[in-house]
C-alpha cells in the first residue's frame, strides 16, 4: 500500500513537469486564435493603453472565414494588432508588412533632408552612422546620426569629439531616426554624462496575465572613458525619433549640459520579442516596458526641453529653423 | 621527467603487493539522426530537423568494492538545424555535455549466460544553446544543468556462427540538479544589466525537469578493435518560470570502440577484452 502510493506520488510529479504543445492547423481560424494569444500571453502594454484585448477577440473572431484569401486573413490580423497602437507590432508576410505608424504620420515632420543638406554640404565626413563638420560660420559641432542600427564605434567619437573641441557647441541631430541598438544607444550616450546616473528602468513579464511583471530593473549610464565634449550640446528631435531612438533621448536628458529641442519624441519603449504563426507570418509586439527615471511611461514620447517646429518661411530660405534655434542657443551661453 | 613517472608508477604498483591492471574501453562514434525542437521562449511552434552528434566514451574497470565497479566518463557533442512548420525559419541549436560516474555491478550478472547489469550515479554538466535565425530580442535561449543522473546499463555477450558480438543498453535520467532559465518574459538584454540574477538558477527534478537517454548498441569484435553500431534516443523537457521547453532526437550511430589493456601503467596492444 505504501509502495502504491510513493508510485502514485512519483507518477503525479513526473506528470507536473510533462510539456504540453499547443497544436495549430494552418488555418484562417487557428492563425487567428494563435495570434490572439502570442499577444494575450506576451503583449506588455494592454493596461497602460487601456486596451480590452477579450473584447477585441470577440469582435474580430466574427470576421475569421474558413475559406478567407491569405490577402484578406492578413487585412483583419493587422487590423486586430492596430487595436494596440503600438509601432513595434508588425505582422510580416512574404506580401506585405503590417504596421502602426500613426505616431509620426499625424503630425508635421520638422525635417526635411534638403535644408540638411545646406549645412554638411558636400564635404562632411562620415565615421559609421554618424555624418559630421564643423559648421563653417558658426564654427559649431554638427553630427547626423540617421539609424540607430548604423555603427559607432569609440574611435570614431574619439576623433570626432577631438575635432569638436574648439566648437563652442554641438549640435546633434537625431531627427527621422526609427531606432536600432540600444546597445549604440548607450555608448553615445556615455559621451554625454560626467558620473554614472540612474535614467530609467526596464520590466519584463512574469506570467501570461496582462499584469504580471516582474520588479524594475534600474538602468545606468556610465560614462564613457574616451573623449567626452565639455561644451553644451543641443539634441534635436521629431516625432520620427523612436524605439532605440527614443530611448536615447530619455537618457540624454538627464545628461548635464544637454538641451533636447523639436518635436515630441514618437515613443516606443517596449522592447520587442518575436513570435510566429502557424503559417509562417512573423510578428513582433512589445514584450519588455522601459520608463524614465521617474518610472512613468515613455512608450508615448518624450517632450523636449525646447519645443521647436519647423517654419515654412525658414523652408523657403533655405533654413532648418531647429538648427538656427539650436545655433543660436549655443552662440548665445 | 618520463623515467622519473615510471619509477614512481613502478614503486606504488610494488608497493601495492601486484602489478596494477587496468582495463579501458574506448568508444568514438558519429551519430545521425532527427530532432524536433519546443521552446516557447522562441516559438509556439515545434521545429523538425536533422541532429549530428559526436560521442567520446569511455569505460574503465576498476578495483573498487573487488572488482565490481566501473567508472564511466562521456563526452557528448551535437549540432541540430531545424525548421518551423512553414519552413521559412530555423532554429539551430548546439548541445555538449560531460558525464562522469560510477556504475555498480549487480550480483545477479554473475550467473552464467546472464546479462551484465550496472546500476549507478553519474555526474552532468550540459551546456546547450537555442538559435532562433529570425528573432529580434530573443533570438536565443540558453540550457545549462548541473545533474546527478541515475544510471542503468545491460551488456550481453553472445555468438553467431561463430563470430562474437555484445549488445549494450543504457538508460540514464536526471534525478536532481541545477538549472539556469530566463524568467518568462525576460530579455537576455535585460540580464545583463542587473547586477544580481538570482532568479535565474532553479533546483531541477522530475517536477520540473524530465531527460532520458535510452541508448542501445551492438558492437562487432575484429582482432583489435570492435566495430559499433547504436540507436539512440534523447528526451528533453524542462518547465520553469512558466516557459517549456521539449526536445527529442532520434539517431543512429556508427564508430569504433576498442580495449586497452594496462599493466603498471604500460598499454598493450589493444586486444578485444570486456570491461563489462
Amino acid at each position: 500500500m505504501c509502495f502504491k502510493s510513493a508510485y502514485a506520488c512519483l507518477f503525479l510529479v513526473c506528470l507536473s513537469s510533462c510539456v504540453e504543445i499547443e497544436t495549430y492547423d494552418n488555418t484562417p481560424r487557428d492563425n487567428f486564435e494563435a495570434l490572439w494569444k502570442i499577444m494575450d500571453e506576451h503583449y506588455c502594454f494592454f493596461e497602460y493603453k487601456n486596451v480590452d484585448w477579450q473584447q477585441v477577440h470577440d469582435d474580430y473572431s466574427l470576421r475569421i472565414q474558413d475559406k478567407m484569401s491569405d490577402e484578406d486573413l492578413f487585412a483583419v490580423l493587422n487590423e486586430m494588432l492596430q487595436e494596440v497602437k503600438d509601432g513595434h507590432v508588425n505582422l510580416v508576410s512574404v506580401f506585405d508588412v503590417g504596421r502602426y505608424w500613426k505616431w509620426f504620420e499625424d503630425y508635421p515632420a520638422n525635417y526635411k533632408s534638403e535644408l540638411i543638406e545646406q549645412y554638411l554640404g558636400f564635404d562632411y565626413r562620415i565615421a559609421g552612422g554618424l555624418y559630421y563638420k564643423v559648421l563653417p560660420d558658426d564654427s559649431i559641432g554638427y553630427i547626423r546620426y540617421s539609424d540607430f542600427s548604423s555603427s559607432i564605434g569609440n574611435q570614431a567619437l574619439n576623433y570626432i569629439f577631438t575635432q569638436f573641441k574648439d566648437c563652442p557647441g554641438i549640435i546633434l541631430d537625431v531627427r527621422n531616426n526609427g531606432g536600432g541598438y540600444l546597445s549604440y544607444s548607450t555608448l553615445l550616450a556615455s559621451r554625454f554624462f560626467e558620473q554614472k546616473t540612474r535614467i530609467g528602468y526596464i520590466q519584463h513579464k512574469t506570467g501570461t496575465g496582462h499584469n504580471d511583471f516582474s520588479e524594475p530593473v534600474p538602468q545606468y549610464i556610465t560614462p564613457s572613458e574616451g573623449v567626452r565634449p565639455t561644451q553644451k550640446v543641443v539634441v534635436l528631435t521629431n516625432r520620427k525619433c523612436y524605439s532605440a531612438c527614443n530611448d536615447f533621448i530619455n537618457a540624454i536628458r538627464y545628461a548635464p549640459k544637454v538641451i533636447t529641442m523639436g518635436d515630441r519624441s514618437g515613443g516606443g519603449s517596449g522592447l520587442p520579442f518575436s513570435s510566429e504563426l502557424p503559417n509562417g507570418w512573423y510578428v513582433r509586439f512589445s514584450a519588455c516596458p522601459t520608463y524614465n527615471a521617474e518610472m512613468q511611461h515613455i512608450e508615448s514620447g518624450i517632450e523636449p526641453d525646447v519645443p521647436m517646429q519647423l517654419s515654412d518661411i525658414d523652408v523657403q530660405n533655405g533654413k532648418d529653423t531647429l538648427i538656427e534655434e539650436a545655433i543660436l542657443i549655443l552662440k548665445t551661453e | 621527467m618520463k623515467l622519473v613517472l615510471i619509477i614512481l608508477t613502478g614503486i606504488l604498483a610494488l608497493s601495492s603487493g601486484r602489478a596494477q591492471e587496468i582495463l579501458t574501453y574506448r568508444l568514438k562514434s558519429i551519430g545521425v539522426g532527427t530532432t524536433s525542437i519546443y521552446d516557447s521562449y522562441l516559438s509556439p511552434l515545434q521545429y523538425d530537423g536533422l541532429q549530428l552528434s559526436f560521442i567520446d566514451e569511455q569505460l574503465r574497470a576498476t578495483n573498487l568494492l573487488k572488482g565490481r565497479v566501473v567508472s564511466q566518463s562521456m563526452l557528448n557533442f551535437s549540432l541540430a538545424s531545424t525548421l518551423n512548420p512553414a519552413q521559412n525559419a530555423a532554429t539551430y541549436a548546439g548541445y555538449f555535455s560531460g558525464v562522469f560516474g560510477e556504475l555498480y555491478r549487480l550480483p545477479l550478472s554473475t550467473q552464467n549466460n546472464m546479462p551484465t547489469v550496472f546500476a549507478g550515479v553519474t555526474g552532468e554538466a550540459l551546456v546547450g544553446i537555442l538559435y532562433n535565425t529570425r528573432n529580434g530580442n530573443n533570438p536565443v535561449n540558453v540550457k545549462l544543468h548541473l545533474n546527478l543522473n541515475l544510471s542503468l546499463l545491460a551488456a550481453y555477450r553472445f555468438q553467431i556462427a561463430k563470430q562474437a558480438l555484445q549488445v549494450r543498453y543504457q538508460l540514464s535520467a536526471p534525478a536532481v540538479g541545477v538549472c539556469f532559465s530566463p524568467e518568462y518574459g525576460q530579455a537576455y538584454y535585460e540580464m545583463a544589466l542587473e547586477e544580481s540574477n538570482e532568479n535565474l538558477f532553479h533546483f531541477a527534478s522530475w517536477h520540473n525537469h524530465q531527460r532520458w537517454n535510452n541508448y542501445l548498441s551492438l558492437e562487432l569484435p575484429l582482432n583489435r578493435f570492435a566495430l559499433f553500431i547504436a540507436y539512440r534516443n534523447n528526451y528533453y523537457a524542462l518547465k520553469i518560470n512558466g516557459l517549456q521547453t521539449r526536445i527529442t532526437a532520434n539517431s543512429f550511430f556508427a564508430g569504433v570502440s576498442m580495449y586497452l589493456h594496462t599493466v603498471s601503467s604500460r598499454t598493450y596492444k589493444p586486444q578485444y577484452r570486456y570491461v563489462f
